[in-house]
């Protein structure tokens, strides 16, 4: 689902955020990316989510070469990629419900699909009380429920976070473990990057570990790809 | 359609968020378009009147004596064929002397020249479409040089100067016209842009959540488009309101300048374009701000690093 095959990004002359990464991650599996701030945790996922581009390697995303990318193609791939970010980003003005639709929205879905999907998946984040309140009335764990629902809302075949959990207290973090569990059993792979120690040493999955911009380990954890899946 | 909508609403939300800062951009294209409106009226009415004075356009055909039956007959003949005409009159030398009697009654003028001093002549109009210097030139040449015919009077000159000065005119429009649609484009362009870096942070996370250029484009280029369609509607009722409450001055200047024609206010189709060209520009000014910026802002910043 997700290749890296020598992949470097540079920012300016003389910082190298990622050093020579190769990497293969099967569809259905669940991968942490961990290691310390300043490690490159973000900048792969942005690698992927072509939020950054690589300047050295290539990245092959359900096959297809994302560095080859035009500019004016990148909004149809992240349209296959949810992306769950450490501030949440959601729109202030707009509510619970809108800011859910508004993915939904960009690929012009009926108001009746919307409807449905929007509160499928709040269901799913267990947030279906708070479809009209705005996101500055709901709390950090909430917020971050509902950009993963939001991430969500379009069945990506990939979901991607970044530190989920960075700005969560530890109970409310193992609710978003938990949630994010419950996403992985639906067949998405999930590549989660975080320096929460407590949580990926809770859960018996792939973890890929990040120092200084290169891969320093790769221990499979007990849970890899669904069964059936495949690449 | 549901897609529309949507766009739609997007655009007055963003009308409605940034109100202040629409209002006074508003008042500027209010004004803006409403000084393109206040020419427009003027060259309107100036046209009008070129219109009526030239409805009365006609000239006169004067024959030379002795005046022969077949001179008469021919040009008869020549003046009935020509589809440019509308009407025309034959004076004899017996008429003219009559008409001359009745306006002038100055028998002893008349006595003193013996014999009637007056030609023969023909009196001709040409229908509308046809009352231009050129085209009255290009009618009256021929004429010229049928035998017999002495002379043809019109009067030329005061006609092509007011047709030149409309033509200058028409070219001031046009610089004018020019100009405030540049000053169009800039306001709303720029307002526009202020609006998109109010929404700076919203049009970041829809960019990563999938969104196209366009569909982040569209509401603000609907926007840029309702706040000139609604100044021109301004415009257009400013219009109207300085045009009625100015109309009693004004038709005492329309009648200095020679009309018993009655000053008039812009006709729909005028009032439509001016509300139009606001929209259009308004489009345009919003396209050409949204692209630059658009462009400056993907695929990547560099401020991100893990």
């Amino acid at each position: 689902m997700i290749q890296m095959f020598h992949v470097s990004k540079y920012y300016g002359k003389d910082h190298l955020a990622l050093d020579d990464i190769n990497l293969k991650i099967e569809k259905g599996e669940f991968v942490f990316l961990v290691g310390s701030s300043g490690a490159g945790k973000s900048t792969l996922l942005k690698l992927i989510f072509c939020e950054e581009r690589a300047d050295q390697g290539q990245i092959l995303i359900g096959g297809k070469n994302v560095l080859r990318l035009r500019d004016g193609q990148i909004p149809y791939l992240r349209r296959n990629i949810g992306f769950v970010f450490q501030d949440f980003k959601l729109i202030q003005r707009k509510t619970v419900f809108e800011n859910v639709a508004l993915p939904m929205e960009i690929v012009g879905a009926s108001q009746g699909e919307i409807n449905r999907r929007v509160q499928e998946v709040l269901k799913l984040v267990q947030l279906e009380h708070r479809r009209k309140q705005f996101p500055a009335f709901l709390s950090g764990g909430e917020q971050q429920r509902v950009a993963i629902a939001r991430a969500l809302v379009n069945r990506p075949a990939i979901l991607l976070a970044d530190e989920p959990t960075g700005n969560l207290d530890d109970d409310l973090s193992f609710g978003i473990l938990e949630l994010l569990k419950n996403i992985h059993t639906t067949g998405t792979t999930l590549l989660i990057a975080t320096h929460h120690r407590q949580i990926f040493s809770k859960v018996s999955k792939r973890t890929l570990v990040l120092q200084k911009g290169r891969i320093i380990s790769d221990s499979p954890g007990g849970g890899g790809a669904i069964s059936g899946a495949s690449a | 359609m549901r897609r529309m909508a949507y766009f739609l609403k997007a655009a007055l939300e963003n009308l409605q968020i940034n109100r202040v800062m629409a209002f006074f951009s508003l008042v500027s294209l209010s004004l803006t378009l409403a000084l393109f409106g206040l020419f427009l009226l003027f060259y309107y009415n100036l046209q009008t009147l070129l219109a009526s004075i030239q409805e009365g356009v006609h000239f006169s055909v004067y024959l030379s004596d002795p005046v022969k039956n077949e001179t008469v007959e021919r040009m008869k003949e020549k003046l009935a064929s020509d589809a440019r005409i509308l009407s025309f009159n034959y004076i004899s030398k017996e008429e003219a002397l009559k008409l001359f009697h009745k306006d002038f009654r100055e028998d002893v003028l008349i006595k003193s020249l013996g014999e009637n001093p007056l030609p023969a002549s023909f009196e001709v109009k040409v229908k509308a479409g046809f009352q231009e210097p050129q085209k009255l030139v290009a009618i009256i040449n021929p004429i010229k040089e049928v035998p017999g015919v002495e002379e043809v009077q019109y009067g030329s000159d005061w006609l092509e100067n007011l047709n030149r000065f409309l033509k200058v005119l028409r070219m001031i429009g046009l610089g004018i016209g020019s100009f405030l649609a540049v000053a169009v484009m800039t306001i709303i362009a720029n307002t526009v842009r202020l609006h998109f870096y109010n929404r700076k942070e919203e049009i970041e996370i829809m960019k990563l959540i999938g969104a196209t250029h366009s569909f982040i484009k569209i509401p603000f280029f609907m926007e840029g488009s309702l706040m000139g369609l609604l100044s021109g509607g301004v415009a257009a009722a400013l219009l109207f309101l300085m045009f009625h409450f100015s109309k009693t001055g004004l038709q005492s200047i329309g009648g200095v300048l020679g009309g018993a024609t009655e000053l008039r206010f812009l006709p729909v189709e005028f009032l439509l374009g001016l509300i139009l060209a606001g929209g259009i520009l308004g489009g345009i000014g919003s396209v050409i701000s949204l692209t630059h910026l658009l462009r400056l802002r993907i695929p990547n910043d560099e401020r991100g690093r893990s």
